[in-house]
């Protein structure tokens, strides 16, 4: 570190590391501080949570209180609480104000730190955040796996040492003793150690990929049926225009013509919409109606075909059959009249209305009366059992 | 298209089985699963009635097990014949439903539907169980309570339980299940009070037809008509039937003459009989509603009832050892399936805990939470008067925070003034 200053009594002395930027010292990463055991500072390991993905974010509370200022949020509304390797917290200012100039003794625990080595919070629990430091310096060395081990008691025992060790770091018992046990093994295991870094390396980098690929396939998708969704709604409107039209001018049959060959062509289009997206990524839509159409597709092949009355169907919706009010045997049994003398109290009332003012809903009155005498008369011919 | 058509057949090999019938009433539910012969009738009672008899032998048996181990008087169980016969449940059942009349009718005053959804609520559970295993005294409220809320005429059950003499709503709630599982769920009957209607406007239609004789006829005829709900004709006939042979039973005439133009009009087959053979059901049918018109006979009805004390399942009954002895062994299984899953949970928190030390605990208590609202000087949300005033101190205490106004006082320093 490079003093600019003659004598220690100027008080100019341009720092270093301006506050609120870190230059990385080493290549190890953002936060600064080397990664090497018994390294400059003897720090084993960094505080901080390396977050590539930047997902992460930092832990804060309402009542943050700087142990050493005893500042909270209430005098300065962007407090941050900052850790120091030996876990301590101290708010931004203080660590500017006492490290600043040099390292300088930790005002909880006496230790020297730096301005560099200090990083943001990520669990609630400092020991949390310990434990994850101290298992991924860890992970760096006990990275083998169930195959490398001829039997099941070797990886065990394996285990054991990896956990012991990390107990001890942990709750600092006998750290010097545990350091050297780690480079023991680093050093014995050397070529075990890196060849599974590099797969394990390889690993996360096809994971990435894939991910990046699967998202993009689901982008793609999704903007695929909100195409068709769009493109569906323009032509059902102009189908139902056409079919208003020709019911406009009588002709029934043209209607319903238009009708049914406007839904086989809907047909067709999902059809060929769910061909178009493949089950893997189809599956990975949340849109239930993407689901339902390649289930629709798909269901031909499937072995386990449920049936439309099962609570496990699938497929597009099949209506029960029902009697077509229109058809029935039973319209030729009575024959409807305009009028009926009939005495019940809510009936006089819809008749003394009928003059066009009726101030409520209901049935009309001809429905009404149809549906009594349909009730009366279609059962009639029913033999009863013997 | 391919597509479609697949689902078609598949579809349809289903549609198959369920088949649209000429009428809606060919497909309610009431035509296909609540149709009966006279003969199937008489055979399914006496066949429930014997299954009665074993399950209350068994459990009497059960109870004198469970009084003897409670150390109480046992009671020998009653002998065979002194079990109650299929003609002592269907009497019973019948003085129930014609009390379920009144009550509907007077007590509430409810309209017909209501009545006969009720009335035929009742009958169909007696179907499916014993009056010994479900004394109707209870299920009686209970086929009222749920006709009155299928039909769309709902009562209050506050306003329901005083109308009954001695009944508890709770008796009510924990019965309505059950009985809506002995109907199948299926809560919609088709009543004849409907088709009486339609009769009644058809029958103008006739020429030359006689307006004021029909009116005259329909409250007769609905008298008959609730003579009818005593009987099974609900069973056997259909609802257009009973309500026709209701009408003729008011005025024979009046029908016959309508009967005779309708098949002149329009030929052998209308509504799919010959006439012949429709006024051989309507006269089978008035012969079963006379039946229903018959007095009962209260003394009978009376005795029957207390038989039917000596001879119920002790097992539904509270109180019997029998029935506490089941309920402590529900309770028992309910608690030993709560106890597995509290000791699952119990093991996935203590792996976590074998981790990470203690467990983790929200830093967050009640004590801690302080608003930051500039405009509340005091921190906290609530009112005033919680704070406490301390005399001899100087500030206005808060428990989260400590003094709020003003500075610290002696008091909260440890000291009294006579320490300065």
């Amino acid at each position: 570190m490079s003093r600019m200053g003659p004598t220690k009594g100027v008080a100019m002395r341009v720092p270093k590391n301006p506050p609120g930027m870190r230059k990385p010292t080493t290549a190890s990463g953002r936060y600064g501080g080397s990664n090497r055991p018994g390294g400059d500072d003897g720090y084993l390991y960094v505080a901080g949570i390396r977050d590539p993905s930047h997902k992460v974010t930092e832990f804060k509370t309402e009542s943050d209180v700087c142990p050493v200022c005893h500042t909270d949020r209430q005098f300065n509304k962007n407090l941050r609480l900052l850790i120091s390797p030996c876990y301590h917290k101290m708010c931004e200012s203080c660590i500017d104000r006492l490290f600043t100039l040099g390292p300088e003794p930790c005002p909880q625990c006496g230790r020297i730190l730096r301005k560099v080595n200090f990083a943001h919070q990520t669990f609630e629990d400092l020991k949390v955040e310990k434990e994850v430091s101290v298992r991924r310096r860890m992970a760096k060395y006990y990275n083998k796996n169930e195959k490398d081990f001829a039997t099941k008691r070797e990886y065990n025992d394996y285990l054991e040492e990896a956990e012991d060790i990390t107990f001890n770091l942990l709750n600092d018992i006998d750290v010097e003793a545990t350091e050297a046990r780690i480079t023991e093994f680093a050093r014995k295991n050397a070529e075990i150690i890196a060849a599974n870094e590099k797969k394990r390396a390889l690993e996360m980098i096809n994971e990435g990929e894939r991910e990046e690929v699967l998202r993009k396939a689901k982008e793609e998708r999704a903007r695929m049926v909100a195409e068709y969704d769009r493109k569906e709604e323009i032509e059902s409107e102009r189908i139902q225009q056409e079919v208003l039209e020709a019911v406009a001018r009588g002709d029934h049959k043209l209607a319903q013509d238009i009708e049914s060959r406007g839904k086989r062509e809907a047909a067709v289009r999902a059809e060929a919409l769910a061909a178009a997206i493949p089950p893997s990524i189809a599956s990975l839509l949340t849109d239930p109606r993407a689901r339902s159409l390649q289930a629709s597709a798909g269901s031909n092949g499937e072995h386990t075909q449920h049936q439309p009355g099962s609570p496990s169907y699938s497929g597009r919706f099949v209506a029960y059959p029902y009697s077509d009010p229109s058809e029935a045997p039973a319209l030729r049994w009575f024959n409807l009249m305009d009028d009926y003398v009939d005495y019940r109290p809510g009936v006089i009332d819809a008749k003394r209305n009928k003059d066009g003012k009726y101030r409520g809903g209901g049935f009309d009155l001809g429905q009404f009366w149809e549906m009594e005498i349909r009730t009366a008369v279609e059962a009639l011919g029913i033999e009863p059992l013997v | 298209m391919a597509d479609e058509q697949a689902e078609a057949s598949s579809s349809s090999a289903w549609s198959k089985t369920l088949v649209a019938g000429p009428s809606p009433y060919h497909e309610s539910s009431q035509y296909r699963d609540w149709r009966y012969s006279p003969s199937q009738l008489t055979s399914l009672r006496e066949a429930l009635n014997k299954k009665s008899v074993e399950v209350v032998t068994r459990n009497t048996e059960l109870e004198k097990e469970a009084q003897k181990k409670l150390g109480h008087d046992f009671q020998d169980p009653p002998p065979l014949t002194s079990y109650l016969s299929v003609q002592d449940e269907q009497l019973l059942l019948r003085f129930y439903l014609s009390q379920a009349s009144t009550i509907i009718r007077q007590g509430f005053g409810l309209p017909e539907v209501v009545e006969s959804t009720a009335m035929s609520y009742l009958k169909r559970f007696y179907l499916k169980n014993s009056v010994m295993e479900w004394h109707p005294r209870i299920i009686m409220p209970t086929c009222i309570y749920l006709a009155a809320k299928t039909t769309n005429y709902p009562v209050l059950m506050e306003h329901f339980t005083p109308k009954f003499a001695k009944l508890d709503a709770q008796e009510i709630i924990d019965t309505e299940f059950v009985v809506s599982q002995s109907l199948s769920f299926q809560f919609w009957v088709r009543t004849p009070e409907k088709a009486l209607r339609g009769w009644a406007l058809d029958l103008q239609t006739k020429p030359k037809a006689d307006v004021k004789a029909v009116k005259k006829s329909i409250s007769s005829a609905l008298t008959f008509l609730s003579a009818s709900r005593l009987t099974d004709a609900e069973f056997i006939f259909t609802p257009s039937q009973i309500s026709l042979a209701a009408l003729r039973l008011a005025d024979r005439g009046l029908v016959d003459e309508y009967l005779e133009w309708k098949y002149e009009e329009n030929g052998e087959t209308t509504f799919g009989l010959t006439k012949g053979r429709l006024v051989e059901i309507l006269v089978e049918l008035e012969a079963m509603i006379e039946t229903g018109k018959t007095e009962l006979d209260r003394k009978t009805v009376k005795d029957i009832d207390k038989r039917l004390k000596q001879c119920s399942n002790p097992a539904k009954i509270p109180g019997t050892a029998l029935y506490i002895q089941r309920k402590e062994e529900q309770a028992k299984e309910v608690a030993a399936q709560k106890a597995e899953k509290t000791l699952k949970l119990k093991e996935g928190m203590s792996d976590r805990d074998m981790v990470f030390g203690d467990v983790i605990r929200p830093t967050q208590s009640k004590k801690d939470t302080k608003t930051w609202s500039p405009r509340v000087t005091m921190g906290s949300d609530r009112p005033l008067d919680g704070a406490k005033m301390e005399p001899s101190g100087m500030g206005l205490k808060d428990e989260a925070m400590g003094n709020l106004i003003g500075g610290a006082g002696l008091r909260d320093i440890g000291k009294t003034h006579e320490d300065i």
